[in-house]
């Protein structure tokens, strides 16, 4: 990610003035109203993989409480047991099959191939990554 | 019989930093969200500044930002951009350095395209003494740069060489039978070149000439990949 | 090639085509020349004409002085204009026996005025654009052209630019400077900046289309020009791949100009009094349609995709008497016949002859200051459009 500020620089176009150079728009990666599946898809994958990095930190934390000992541990899996808990364990099953199946689709496109069926295949990977989390929302609740 | 339009208008000024204004427009559902810009231009306020030029999609000189979308105003029919009452949303293209109200500096966008060097507009035609049957197509890029506004990469990366101008180097690619010149290739096979692209496709949704560029970019990526891949297992030609 | 070393400056107003062509004309021939356009380039007339490359093949019954300058203007266009132009080639067309009638005139017309030209059948004609009207009773391809009018200008500018010249875009000419009866300069507000100054010159040259009477009034002189609109209408696909005409005498809605995605359908023509923003009448728009589908019936059944209007820059027969008439497709006027000093006003003609224009212009700019500088635009290949934005 290049950071370029706003600037104000001499224009070649329009001789004796100065134009306004755009900044880095960070927030563009996060803004997919209005605009077509493709974007959905970028944004959705870069949004859930951000969260995966997240998620991996948090996990190591955790990991690292084993060696405070049994008690810290026995708490937190308790913790781990609750509703609430298992709702979060929903979220990253959405996001691991969200950014994983997206990103088999992204692989292949960007390697150009089946480009053209970019939109059905976001659709199937939509599809399939909701029947998974719906599976696997069963699973944890009935475990 | 006329609609009543709201117009409200990006506006900047060097000095006078940013602001929007509301007009009330009076137009034909007929007629065009740019002809709308004008006539606010010819009859409420003589101040306003944008580009047009060929008023049917050719000349690529007017593009804007209405409602949130990249289009061309001048095919952009108001019956299609809104209803009777409605409200147009108008601001200049992003991505661009921006110079007065909607007028951008397209410099950075020529910049590209000149270091592809692909003609767009070119002589396709029969000459004279050449039978006129050898007419051959020709390429379709108006060049008005909504791609490389759309793009969310271009929002983070000012370096990205963009949709237009790699689909053109892949059309170089095509038409020349596989060569690029040492400096377009150096251009094109590195990290603000072809490898940048996120595959958002938002390109080839506001592409108002089908030049489908991200199409074109993925194009150019397997001719790339199968290329190194060819040579990462020794195969000869 | 040497620059003629003299220190003249000029400042063209308007970046029609004509104004540009002046401006690279003015800077081959030694001059410092400042571009002034109220608007971006070629947002004028130019930029919104009907894109035609004229072969001559449309005057050479009824105005063959015209017809003469469009084709030589095309072939030296091809030459030094490579990246503005789709060289489609056109096919005047016969479909009634009216048309027939006409053929023979019109074959004479382009032996007379040297247009290269080709008989065709109804067979050969169909067979090269299959969405003739299969009534189509024969065919004359000519070498039509289409430019796209921005790009024209900008490769003019572009090159003006590479020669030393100023083009500044948004800058409306408010008054000329005026010295004892002399223009020295011009008023200007900078929209951009939202600021007034003054840019000052040896001569300064109205290339400003149909507003050419209003910057003229501004030294107190009538150049009556009268803003005669025509209506376009872009259809959605391109369904001609040559310029199709219509094998008669001119009239309106006899032509279709395919360009890159597009069939544009044109024109017409009546009288209005501003040209800033033109009402497009709903009759003339379903003329088009009609007359278009008389030689494309494919045009019936697909929807418009922009519906456009501009004024042509014609001059009215008040001045004439007055004004020193170079030719009769454009004129230039010299204002000292008025007594107005430094100033000329070119007006008239077509995109197609804008060189030729710019020729007759700076012919007589440089007979003003006494110097014999020949022209050397017919030889002098532009460059790319792009350059006007990386230079
Ligand atoms: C409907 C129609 C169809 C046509 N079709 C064709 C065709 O197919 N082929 C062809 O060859 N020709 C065609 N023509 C003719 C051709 O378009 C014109 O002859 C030509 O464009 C005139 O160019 P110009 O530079 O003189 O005028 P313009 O292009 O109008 O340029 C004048 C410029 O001056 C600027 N200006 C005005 N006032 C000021 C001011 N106060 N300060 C600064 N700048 C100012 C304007 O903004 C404008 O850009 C057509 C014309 C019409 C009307
Ligand atoms: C299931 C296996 C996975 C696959 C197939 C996969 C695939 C991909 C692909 C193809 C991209 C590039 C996307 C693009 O070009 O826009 C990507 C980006 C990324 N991935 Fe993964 N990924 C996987 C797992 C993970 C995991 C486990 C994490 C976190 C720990 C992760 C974090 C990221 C991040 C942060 C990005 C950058 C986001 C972006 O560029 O938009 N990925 N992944
Ligand atoms: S590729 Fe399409 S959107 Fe991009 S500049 Fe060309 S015509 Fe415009």
């Amino acid at each position: 990610m290049s950071s370029t500020e706003e600037y104000l620089e001499e224009s070649k176009t329009y001789p004796g003035h100065k134009v306004r150079r755009p900044g880095s728009q960070v927030s563009r990666w996060f803004a997919p109203w209005k605009r077509g599946l493709g974007t959905w898809g970028f944004v959705l994958n870069r949004v859930a993989g951000l969260g995966l990095v997240l998620y991996l930190f948090l996990h190591l934390a955790v990991l690292s409480l084993l060696t405070r000992g049994q008690e810290g541990w026995d708490a937190f899996i308790t913790l781990a047991k609750s509703p609430l808990f298992l709702l979060l364990d929903v979220v990253l099953l959405a996001g691991i099959l969200g950014h994983g199946l997206n990103g088999l689709r992204v692989a292949l496109i960007g390697t150009g191939l089946l480009v053209r069926w970019h939109r059905p295949l976001f659709i199937a990977v939509a599809v399939i990554a909701v029947l998974g989390l719906v599976a696997g929302a069963l699973l944890f609740f009935s475990a | 019989m006329s609609w009543q339009i709201t117009y409200k208008i990006k506006r900047y000024h060097p000095d006078q930093g940013s602001r929007v204004d509301t007009f009330q427009v009076e137009i034909e559902p007929e007629r065009t969200v740019l002809d709308g810009i004008e006539l606010i231009w010819a009859k409420q306020d003589r101040t306003l500044v944008f580009r047009h030029a060929c008023h049917h999609a050719s000349c690529g000189s007017c593009g804007l930002v209405v409602n949130g979308v990249e289009v061309l105003p001048c095919i952009k029919l108001i019956q299609d951009a809104t209803t009777d009452g409605g409200t147009l949303e108008v601001e200049p293209l992003r991505n661009f350095p921006v110079v007065a109200d909607l007028v951008v500096d397209m410099a950075p966008f020529f910049e590209r395209m000149q270091l592809i060097g692909m003609p767009i507009v070119g002589p396709t035609g029969p000459l004279p003494g050449q039978e006129p049957d050898e007419y051959t197509a020709f390429e379709n890029c108006i060049e008005c740069g909504l791609c490389l506004s759309a793009c969310p990469v271009v929002a983070t990366d000012s370096k990205y060489l963009g949709p237009a101008a790699l689909a053109a180097a892949e059309r170089v690619i095509e038409v020349s039978e596989g060569r690029l010149s040492d400096e377009v290739l150096a251009a094109v096979d590195n990290e603000h070149g072809l490898w940048r692209c996120h595959a958002a496709f938002e390109c080839s949704e506001v592409c108002p000439s089908n030049v489908d560029p991200a199409g074109r970019i993925m194009a150019l990526r397997r001719r790339m990949t199968f290329e190194r891949l060819r040579r990462l297992v020794g195969a000869k030609g | 090639m040497s620059t003629p070393s003299h220190n003249y400056s000029a400042i063209v107003i308007g970046a029609g085509s004509t104004g540009s062509a002046v401006a690279h004309d003015l800077t081959l021939r030694g001059f410092a020349v400042t571009v002034v356009e109220r608007g971006e380039i070629a947002s004028g007339t130019t930029g919104r004409n009907h894109c035609l490359l004229h072969s001559g093949g449309r005057y050479c019954v009824k105005d063959q002085e015209s017809a003469i300058e469009c084709i030589e203007e095309n072939m030296i266009l091809r030459k030094i204009m490579p990246d503005a132009l789709e060289l489609n080639g056109g096919l005047f067309v016969a479909i009634t026996d009216s048309d027939m009638d006409y053929k023979p005139l019109f074959l004479e017309g382009c032996e007379a005025c040297n247009i290269p030209h080709k008989e065709l059948t109804a067979d050969e004609a169909l067979k090269l654009e299959p969405n003739l009207n299969p009534e189509v009773k024969a065919a004359v391809w000519v070498p039509d052209g289409v430019f796209e009018p921005m790009r024209l200008c900008l490769s003019f500018l572009a090159t003006a630019k590479s020669h030393g010249a100023v083009v500044r875009p948004f800058t409306e000419v408010k008054g000329l400077l005026m010295e004892g009866g002399r223009v020295t300069g011009v008023h200007v507000w900078d929209r951009i900046e939202n600021k007034e100054f003054d840019i000052h010159a040896d001569v300064v040259i109205n290339a400003a289309g149909p507003w050419a009477e209003a910057i003229a009034e501004m030294a107190g002189i009538d150049v009556p020009v009268v803003p005669t609109p025509g209506v376009m209408v872009s259809m959605t696909g391109r369904h001609n791949q040559r310029v199709i005409n219509r094998l008669n005498k001119s009239s309106d809605g006899d032509i279709v100009v395919p360009q890159r995605e597009t069939s544009i359908i044109g024109t017409s023509s009546w009288k209005v009094e501003d040209a800033d923003y033109i009402e497009i009448p709903e009759d003339h728009v379903r003329l088009m349609y009609e007359r278009g589908a008389e030689m494309l019936p494919v045009l019936k059944s697909v929807s418009p995709r922009g519906i456009f209007t501009v004024a042509r820059p014609l001059i009215g027969s008040r001045g004439e008497a007055e004004g020193r008439e170079l030719s009769r497709t454009f004129k230039c006027f010299d204002h000292a016949d008025e007594g107005v000093e430094g100033f000329v006003t070119i007006s008239g003609g077509k995109t197609t002859t804008s060189r030729a224009m710019a020729e007759t212009t700076v012919d007589v700019v440089c007979k003003k200051f006494g110097l014999e500088i020949p022209c050397t635009t017919r030889d002098t290949v532009l460059l790319s459009y792009r350059a006007f934005y990386t230079l």
